[in-house]
This record gives structure tokens, C-alpha cells and sequence, in this order.
């Protein structure tokens, strides 16, 4: 249905043609305007619906936080092993021995 | 005399005992299983080798195998207990001051130069995936812990392979497990570990654990006018003043003990109570050739060098 446009008096059919084109334009934008709200609503939906099925098809599993941009002490992302901690003394220490030796310790 | 197996890996010399001589044979493979085993992960002197290929990464991670990742652990263990003294990125250092090749293969060359070490904290380890990332032009070296380490590790699976007791030295960097003999190993300290073994030094029955020597009498090159030994102070990228030209070290394993007995030699006098405080038992050779004993070493007034 096309809108009516008031007559008043002077007005001419110039004048009459441009404020029909004048609405027609608005009333263009205004669908657009409505399908665009629409079509975004639709991919939010969508997008939503994806991440759900994603989650539940793949199982996910824990990345060490291992490594950063900012480099950091590596020692904090060394595997905890025995031999971490301080140096160790051994259980017994050397004794003097009159034995004869088998091996010698040297520089090398 | 006691039956032992002996030849060259990682450039130096080493030496298999067991304490039940039919498993030496076992013992002496697995123990030459390891070595091939560590030479390919950390040798700088091969292309091959994993360092080599992280060397040359320009800056790149890169994937390596869990022996380079233990290695590397290692590596920064020592830097960190040693405050630095002992650095793994030292790889860079070395090479300028004209170790970049096999020693046996250094010859005389240009002017020597020297570069502090790339920084220990620089090295990013991802343990979880096994990868190692250096910034570019930082080089690793881990002569200082990757012998000892691999000791360590042929000591343990030998023992375990061969059953009883096994010696390893590599270089005179020691490691003992399973069973020891009754009286203990024992061990000549000298200052060269290809010393006759009847030569001078200390004879001392190790019953346990590791032992290791540094030495700055070893290992030493000239270049242009300037003679240098081997343990270079990351901190300059120069050889460590020479306070103790020979330090030993017995600890609960043979990384631990050369750790010590490396940063000794950098530390130079500051070494006698650090050692002390640790409480790792040492014997320190000064430059004058006086001995010095910290922690329960057993002092021996008629030891000579």
C-alpha cells in the first residue's frame, strides 16, 4: 500500500514525487534494517548450537602450561625428578684406604 | 689386578669395572649402549647430534628426545644451584676461544676471543611436549654435566643389566651403583685422570655414590699468545682465574659431584666454604700445589699431588 501524502495547497507534482521517493527510501531502510537484526540473530543461534555439538563430539584434554612469550625459568617446567633439588652428599663418605687403587679420578 | 674394560667415547677414556667379574662383559655393553646414546644427544662435535641441530636452530624450537630433555634438566639444575657458575650456554664461549672442534684436533690458531655466555635463563624447556627453544646465537655446551650424567645413567643400568656392583669412569668422572666390593672402590686422585695408577695422589676407598675431578692442568690450547684451559667463567667467557688447579668432589652421584667440583674451579676462593656448607666431602689443589680438605674429606698428610 503506497502512504498517502497530505495535500497542501502550492504543493506541485515535483514536490509530491520527491516525498514519495523520500519515503520509499526510509521504508527500504527500515527492511533492511530488520533483516540484518534477524540475520545476525540467526548466526549467534547457529554459532551457539556448533559450539555445543563441538564440545560434546570432542573430549579435551590438559596442556601443560609449559611455555610463555616471556621466557621464563626453565626449571619451572622441568619434570619433577629425584635429582632436582639440592646437591646430595653421599651416604658414606670416602675413607683413606691402603688398597691398592683400579681406577684413577682426574681431570680430564 | 681387577678386571676392567676400557675405550674411547665422548673424547676421552672410559673404564667399566663390576665387582663380579663374569658380569663385566653385560655390564661394559650396556655401558656402551648408554654412551652412543648420550654422544648422539649432546656431543657438539658431530652434526647429528640433537645440541648440534638445537645449536643451529636459529632461534626455532625443537623437538628432542627425553634423553636431551633429561640432559637439558640437568644442564639448568647445575646453573641454578651454581648461581650460574656453571652455564650450559656456554656453547658460543668456548667456540671463540678456539674450542670448536674435537680437542684432540685443536691446533694453534688466530687471536683468542672471548664472549660471556648466552644466559641460562634464556633456554626455554617445554618438558610436557619435548621441545627446546634457544634465542638465536645462544649455544649450548654441556660438557660439564652431560659425562657425568651419562655415568650416572651406565652406572645404573649396568648394575641393573649385570647384577652386583659397577665402577664407571669416563674420564674420571666417577659413578657407582648396585653392590660396592666389601672394602669399597678404590680410587687414585690425581690430577690427570690418564695418570699411571700408581703415580702420585691420594688413594681413597669410595663406597657409594660419584666422585669427580676438574682440572684447569688439562684440556688446556694456546692461541696467538694466550694459553687457555677448559673451564671458562660464563661471566666473562674467559677462562676462571686460577685459585685451585685440581678440585674432587665425592657426592651422592656423579652429576652432583662434578657439578661441585666445576664451580669450585670458577669460584675459586670463595669454594672451601661453599663446599663446606653443602657438606659435599672435597680435596682442592691450589695453584702452589698446598692441598686443602672441606666437608669430611679424609685429610692425608702424605697425600702428594
Amino acid at each position: 500500500m503506497s502512504p498517502r501524502l497530505p495535500r497542501s495547497p502550492g504543493s506541485g507534482p515535483a514536490e509530491i514525487a520527491a516525498r514519495r521517493a523520500v519515503m520509499a527510501r526510509d521504508a527500504g531502510l527500515a527492511r533492511i534494517s530488520a533483516v540484518t537484526r534477524w540475520i545476525t540473530a540467526g548466526v549467534v543461534a547457529l554459532s551457539g548450537a556448533l559450539a555445543v555439538l563441538a564440545a560434546q563430539a570432542f573430549h579435551g584434554h590438559t596442556v601443560s602450561n609449559t611455555s610463555s612469550t616471556t621466557p621464563s625459568p626453565v626449571t619451572q617446567s622441568a619434570a619433577p625428578t629425584s635429582s632436582q633439588g639440592d646437591l646430595q652428599q653421599a651416604s658414606q663418605a670416602p675413607v683413606q684406604t691402603p688398597a691398592a687403587p683400579v681406577v684413577v679420578s682426574g681431570g680430564s | 689386578m681387577t678386571p676392567l674394560v676400557t675405550w674411547r667415547a665422548l673424547g676421552t677414556t672410559v673404564i667399566v669395572l663390576a665387582s663380579e667379574p663374569p658380569e663385566l662383559p653385560e655390564a661394559a655393553a650396556t655401558v656402551h649402549r648408554v654412551l652412543d646414546e648420550i654422544d648422539h644427544a649432546c656431543s657438539r662435535f658431530r652434526a647429528d647430534s640433537e645440541l648440534c641441530r638445537l645449536n643451529a636452530a636459529g632461534g626455532s624450537s625443537v623437538r628432542v628426545s627425553r634423553l636431551f630433555v633429561r640432559a637439558t634438566r640437568c644442564a639448568l639444575r647445575a646453573a641454578r644451584l651454581t648461581d650460574g657458575d656453571l652455564d650450559p650456554t656456554i656453547g658460543s664461549s668456548l667456540r671463540a676461544a678456539g674450542y670448536d672442534r674435537d680437542f684432540a684436533a685443536i691446533r694453534a690458531g688466530g687471536p683468542v676471543r672471548f664472549r660471556r655466555a648466552g644466559g641460562w635463563r634464556s633456554v626455554e624447556l617445554d618438558d610436557a611436549h619435548s621441545t627446546v627453544r634457544l634465542p638465536p646465537g645462544v649455544e649450548l655446551d654441556y660438557g660439564a654435566t652431560a659425562k657425568a650424567l651419562a655415568a650416572d645413567i651406565a652406572a645404573e643400568a649396568a648394575a641393573r643389566d649385570a647384577g652386583g656392583g659397577v665402577l664407571v669412569s669416563i674420564g674420571g668422572d666417577i659413578a657407582t651403583a648396585g653392590t660396592p666390593p666389601p672394602e669399597g672402590w678404590p680410587v687414585r686422585i690425581a690430577e690427570d685422570h690418564s695418570s699411571p695408577i700408581d703415580g702420585p695422589g691420594q688413594t681413597v676407598a669410595l663406597r657409594g655414590g660419584g666422585l669427580a675431578t676438574s682440572s684447569t692442568t688439562v684440556r688446556r690450547w694456546k692461541r696467538g699468545d694466550a694459553e687457555v684451559h677448559h673451564i671458562l667463567d660464563p661471566e666473562t667467557g674467559r677462562p676462571a682465574r686460577e685459585c685451585w688447579r685440581t678440585v674432587s668432589v665425592a657426592a651422592a652421584c656423579c652429576v652432583d659431584a662434578n657439578i661441585a667440583s666445576t664451580a669450585a674451579i670458577v669460584r675459586g676462593a670463595r669454594a672451601p666454604g661453599w663446599l663446606e656448607s653443602i657438606g659435599l666431602p672435597s680435596r682442592l689443589v691450589a695453584v702452589d700445589g698446598a692441598i686443602s680438605f672441606a666437608a669430611g674429606w679424609p685429610e692425608d698428610e702424605h697425600s702428594s699431588l
